[in-house]
């Protein structure tokens, strides 16, 4: 390939794109020091904390320079592969599933096992480490555990007359029941969001003992039949005249997921099938009620636990960083007790419970109901998420997306979305 | 000016020399900045490249996949449509709106920055809240259509309308071309308008007969540039749909797929693809443009 | 101006009756500007919750918690930005003129070509020569530098700027300068001495947009500076926002404002000059 990219001439280009050398090294040595470069996504109190996590890190190491760098989620991933095509990763950074399956996959990400002491890996729990492990190599560590949730809004509750159902043994009949009731009892408001994410289907599938991806990632683990029956719920929810208009739900859907523009921050619905649960603290503040994260229906019934928790995000090492140990090293500190101290649970609950309980003193009642919810949730014992095929993780989103809403748009059936889905997903493998 | 003939040959070199002197820093960039990428991005487009390991040679793989993927074919679709009812649109608003703060107004200079203000906020985050609050399902457009009893539909949210609250969006920034206009008509020498005013021209007369030929070089501008741009509308769309091209792709403009395919999803061999059969559609209705502009194009230089 | 409305009775109306239509399509067109503005000035919680554009209680609090929410107080991003721009601004302004005439106005081998080439570098979306371009720069240690923002300025790449002062050029009548050439005046002369003077609207055109969209544009300079003290205004303002960790709204729209303002004053001073054609220049 080299041979024919000079002969299109373009100096510049012609060693550019061949592998060089020369690229990596923008954050060498200075002096005796060593320089270390994190980039992270996040809004401005993230960048503000996060800041002085990496201050007393250098603090600690007056030998290690660290040099911030961030942005806001809309930015990240483009900025970080344009800097991997110019083998300029930053020496640290933020990653996530599915989107870090390809960083693996092309060796990219620094194989944790090489400097496993200076990264504490034994702090982890395998199940913890379990979407980061790839064909035996650890290629990033958990930045916290976060998951979805039922929220709901007592208040709305209490405003309807509706009875908050009992979390251990409602299903998914009753969710639409008490959608129904609330949006009965109170013509301002609806009972529930119509789920517009896939997190909801996760949770269906799994309860039927079916999964998006199989252990390995290689292929698809669920049956269309299964995903139609969620999407047959969907439909009744809609019809149960529990929820707000289709359209309502899609151009609130077509805003983000920011906690501020969901419709129950809004006071416009009692539940919000599918809240991030470090959004809860955002949702409370604007909505200006306390609100109650609930375990999905059917757990009950269920043969299998639906409901999870997973990393929410994980920190990663770039593997052409030339300070591999500063590097884990600073990856040890960022899941240290005096970075949480200052982070609170905006990355999720951390994943050691001894930083945990170092840092219960000043936790807001806000963050404990997260680690509470957390905690219910891993008493059901759930099986840990499959890793996501690398080529088709990153389409599923999208394809998810566009199908769900031609459902409730009528365009499709629940048996036709579920097929298109499923060939769609498919063909990506 | 083609008489020049062989009576100027020293003047005709002289003219070449001044010529790539003041050509040269154009020369530079093209060569240094420009060409280079252009060429990169043809040869990945025979790649299969996803910017994490080196892009391998596929030949014509990814226009082959062009020709079967229905998601393309989709985005065509409605960026044309997009383009095609757009861009006549906010020239027409534009002109008409240079026309009339042109001049003889009072507070001119006021109603020109309100008119451009809209054009200012560019593809700003906050674009996509803003237009909410216009075409959302409680925003101005219904609560003025409540007025009058109607109850509007969510037209963001409608993959019915969504296209349409996307092409009046491109309208509302059509400030850009009123100030290229404005500046069109300021440079309509007076002279002209003094003469055809002698000759007994009405105001009509001096408007079809004087500033429309002498604007028209400034219309071809508007809107050759208006269809390149609109072809490769991207910031608007993104956020207004949060990037998706939603709901159910009524609006995935082409460049929004291109990014999608690009950034999100690491196809950077297709996505350089797909970015060359835009230069090919839109090089070839550039190329028709120019033919036709022969016919209604009035240069004072005469050529 | 020579020519305005008589003043008789309908012609008053006449004139009464179009302020009254551009002021309510002016309403229309700023309204999601005024609920920015509102918006800027209420309480985070009451943002999407309240739709009306006269605030209750009023919160000045966005303004000084957006100003020193990110690493840096907000000044130093308009600082980087305002660098930016003027460095844009005199590269457009000198190489597209220069190029704009040379296309225009002379005759010289190449330049069907050249022009062609030029509207091709217009049609490439820049997503795909984006990454190219970076890997370049990044191999000469451009990264983390304005450099990368404003050279490519001076060498004329904006083409369409070249394309519109082309159009402009060409749109001046050429016996200008057949009588400058008869006088004795060479190719440099006649550009400035004759063609720039007359040309202050198409200048003024280029100067307001390349400020307006370089002041705008944040791909590019997201792409190239990583480091927080190195931002521009509108990167750092997509810091306010993020889909998975939160947001500050009201920090974003009281910025947005802030990082409005000079763009707005450019405009209000610039437009003067695009009213300053041939008719203030004496060549009547």
């Amino acid at each position: 390939m080299k041979p024919l990219i000079s002969r299109i001439g373009a100096a510049t280009l012609a060693s550019a794109m061949s592998v060089s050398l020369l690229a990596a090294c923008s954050s060498g040595d200075d002096g005796d020091g060593v320089t270390l470069r994190y980039f992270w996504w996040g809004s401005d109190a993230r960048h503000a904390y996060t800041q002085e996590i990496l201050e007393r890190f250098e603090e600690l190491h007056p030998d290690i320079n660290v040099e911030p760098e961030f942005t806001s989620w809309d930015d990240y991933w483009n900025k970080l592969s344009t800097s991997a095509a110019a083998q300029d990763l930053p020496d640290v950074m933020q990653v996530v599933d599915p989107l870090m399956y390809p960083y693996i996959e092309n060796g990219q990400l620094l194989d944790l096992n090489t400097v496993a002491d200076a990264a504490h890996l034994e702090r982890y729990s395998e199940s913890t480490l379990s979407l980061s492990t790839v064909d035996d190599g650890v290629y990033a560590v958990p930045g916290g555990v976060s998951g979805f949730s039922v929220a709901i809004a007592p208040e709305a509750f209490a405003e309807a007359g509706v009875e908050i159902p009992d979390e251990s043994t409602w299903d998914w009949d009753d969710y639409i029941e008490t959608a129904a009731a609330i949006s009965a009892a109170n013509p301002d408001m609806a009972g529930s969001d119509i789920p517009m994410f896939s997190q909801v289907a996760t949770v269906w599938l799994r309860q039927h003992g079916e999964n998006w991806w199989s252990p390995d990632g290689s292929d698809l683990a669920f049956t269309p039949e299964t995903l139609a029956g969620y999407w047959d719920w969907v439909i009744r929810l809609r019809d149960s005249g529990g929820t707000p208009s289709v359209e309502t739900m899609v151009e609130a859907h077509g805003a983000g997921s920011s906690a501020a523009q969901s419709l129950l921050a809004l006071h416009k619905v009692a539940m919000n099938p599918a809240l991030a649960t470090n959004q809860l603290g955002e949702l409370e503040e604007t909505s200006g009620g306390a609100a109650q994260l609930m375990i999905y229906p059917g757990e009950s019934d269920a043969q299998v636990t639906g409901s999870f928790v997973k990393p929410g995000l994980f920190y990663a090492a770039s593997a052409a960083t030339e300070h591999p140990e500063e590097a884990a090293m600073l990856l040890d500190f960022l899941n240290s007790a005096e970075a949480i101290e200052l982070q609170k649970f905006d990355r999720g609950v951390p994943v050691d419970p001894a930083v945990v309980e170092a840092v219960s003193g000043d936790l807001t009642e806000t963050e404990l109901a997260v680690a509470d919810y957390n905690a219910r949730v891993t008493a059901l014992g759930p099986e840990p998420l499959p890793i996501p095929n690398a080529n088709a993780g990153g389409a599923m989103d999208e394809l998810y997306d566009r199908i769900n809403i031609d459902v409730l748009f009528d365009r499709l059936t629940p048996e036709e979305a579920a097929q298109q889905f499923y060939d769609g997903l498919k063909a990506e493998l | 000016m083609t008489k020049t003939g062989r009576r100027m040959s020293a003047a005709a070199r002289q003219e070449e020399r001044a010529a790539w002197m003041l050509m040269a820093p154009w020369f530079l960039g093209v060569v240094a900045v420009t060409l280079g990428p252009l060429l990169a991005s043809l040869y990945l487009s025979f790649t299969d490249y996803n910017l994490l390991s080196a892009p391998e040679w596929v030949g014509l793989e990814n226009y082959a996949e062009m020709l079967r993927d229905t998601r393309l074919h989709k985005a065509l679709a409605v960026t044309a449509t997009y383009t095609f009812v757009s861009v006549p649109l906010m020239l027409a608003v534009a002109l008409a709106l240079a026309m009339l703060l042109n001049r003889g107004i009072k507070g001119l200079a006021f109603y020109r920055s309100v008119y451009y203000l809209p054009s200012l906020l560019g593809g700003s985050v906050a674009v996509g809240v803003l237009w909410r609050q216009v075409f959302g399902i409680e925003g101005l457009v219904n609560q003025f259509l409540g007025l009058f009893g109607i109850e509007g539909p969510g037209w963001i949210a409608n993959p019915d309308t969504a296209l349409i609250s996307l092409i009046l969006l491109h309208v509302w920034t059509f400030g850009s071309s009123m100030v290229i206009f404005l500046a069109g008509l300021r440079q309509i020498p007076e002279h002209l308008y003094e003469a055809a005013a002698l000759d007994g021209a009405s105001k009509r007369e001096q408007f079809r007969h004087v500033t429309v030929p002498m604007l028209t070089p400034i219309i071809f501008f508007n809107m050759v540039l208006g269809i390149i741009n609109s072809f490769q509308t991207f910031t608007q769309a993104f956020v207004v749909s949060g990037g998706t091209g939603g709901p159910s792709d009524s609006t995935l403009l082409y460049s929004l797929y291109l990014y999608s395919e690009a950034f999100g999803r690491l196809h950077m061999g297709y996505a350089s693809a797909m970015a060359w059969l835009l230069v090919v559609i839109v090089g070839v209705l550039t190329a028709i443009n120019f033919y036709f502009s022969k016919r209604w194009v009035f240069y004072s230089d005469g050529n | 101006m020579p020519r305005r409305g008589g003043g008789t009775g309908t012609g008053r109306i006449r004139r009464l009756v179009k302020h009254v239509m551009l002021i309510l399509v002016g309403t229309v067109m700023i309204y999601p500007l005024l609920w920015m503005v509102a918006s800027a000035f209420k309480p985070d919680a009451l943002i999407f919750r309240d739709p009306s554009l006269l605030p209750t209680d009023i919160d000045l609090s966005h303004f000084p918690n957006g100003w020193s929410a990110l690493a840096h107080p907000f000044s130093v991003y308009l600082l980087n930005s305002a660098i930016v721009v003027l460095g844009a601004l005199i590269g457009n302004l000198v190489s597209c003129s220069m190029t704009a005439y040379a296309f225009a106005r002379l005759r010289w081998r190449g330049r069907k070509v050249s022009f062609a080439i030029m509207l091709l570098t217009l049609m490439v979306p820049i997503y795909v020569i984006l990454v190219p371009q970076y890997v370049a720069f990044s191999q000469i240690g451009w990264v983390n530098t304005f450099l990368p923002l404003i050279v490519p300025k001076f060498l004329a790449t904006d083409a369409f700027f070249v394309f519109l002062m082309v159009q402009f050029f060409r749109g001046l009548p050429r016996e200008l300068d057949e009588a400058a050439k008869i006088d004795g005046a060479g190719y440099w002369r006649i550009f400035f001495r004759i063609l720039l003077p007359i040309s202050v609207p198409a200048l003024a055109t280029t100067a307001i947009f390349t400020f307006v969209w370089t002041w705008n544009d944040f791909f590019a300079q997201l792409i190239y500076l990583t480091k927080p003290e190195m931002q521009t205004a509108p990167v750092a303002l997509r810091n306010f926002v993020d889909a998975t960790a939160g947001a500050s709204w009201g920090s974003l729209f009281a910025m947005s404002i802030v990082t409005l303002i000079p763009v707005f004053i450019v405009f209000l001073v610039g437009q003067k000059y695009l009213v300053k054609g041939i008719a203030t220049t004496g060549l009547k």
